[in-house]
């Protein structure tokens, strides 16, 4: 009895190690890679949108500071 | 004790190898992806009251500044040709950050001096309007506008 409860704990914990050794490997990979140039597409459009929101930004406070 | 020591064998150390370094194109995306922040948190404190025009208008000088580098290194690993170090390239886009980071500080001490006179008056140790007024009062327009 104490035997198959070793047996059991042991597959538990050998597929739990796999388990979490496969996730390691599978992020890393992730981190690895190259991106697509789709992604590189949508890094570089972020980019751009945040360029344009700054500047619309400094052109309001402009304007606001014209009308004072 | 035996499968203790095999766990974290098993684990953590491949754990420890497996965290290698990220791919050119990753650590461009990374780099792209702080600016976006950095700008966009500028932008909300502009709009919030917390940074003057001249703050904005300094960002807005970084931000050209940095734009054809950051064009520069989107062009160099779209054509494969970028090393993952390209020491130049990092050297300047730390220094932009480094400047955004200075205007984004002196936006966000003004947030917390408005906050703690903020908590002051609600707390009853302060009877006066919160300073610091912002540095760009919002406008309020009839009707919401």
């Amino acid at each position: 009895m104490i035997g198959l409860a070793t047996v059991g704990a042991g597959i538990s914990l050998a597929l739990g190690l796999y388990e979490r050794i496969a996730g390691l490997i599978a992020k890393a990979r992730e981190e690895q890679r190259d991106l697509t140039d789709e992604e590189l597409a949508s890094v570089g459009l972020r980019r751009v949108q945040a360029e344009n929101a700054l500047d619309a930004e400094l052109a309001r406070r402009q304007e606001l500071d014209a009308k004072k | 004790m035996r499968t203790l020591v095999l766990a974290f064998a098993l684990v953590f150390v491949p754990g420890c190898f497996l965290g290698g370094p990220k791919s050119p194109s990753q650590n461009y995306a990374i780099s792209s992806d702080s600016f976006v922040a950095a700008y966009m948190t500028i932008v909300d404190l502009s709009r919030a009251g917390y940074l003057s025009t001249e703050d904005l208008k300094l960002a807005v000088q970084v931000k050209d500044s940095a734009k054809p580098i950051l064009a520069e290194y989107e062009r160099l690993i779209k054509a494969n040709k970028a090393d993952p170090t390209i020491p130049w390239i990092a050297a300047r886009l730390a220094d932009f950050l480094v400047d955004l980071g200075g205007i984004q500080a002196k936006g966000n001490a003004h947030k917390a001096e408005a906050q703690k006179n903020l908590k002051d008056i609600l707390e009853g140790k302060s009877a006066v309007v919160p300073i610091p007024e912002p540095v760009q009062p919002p406008v309020i327009t009839k009707g919401g506008a």
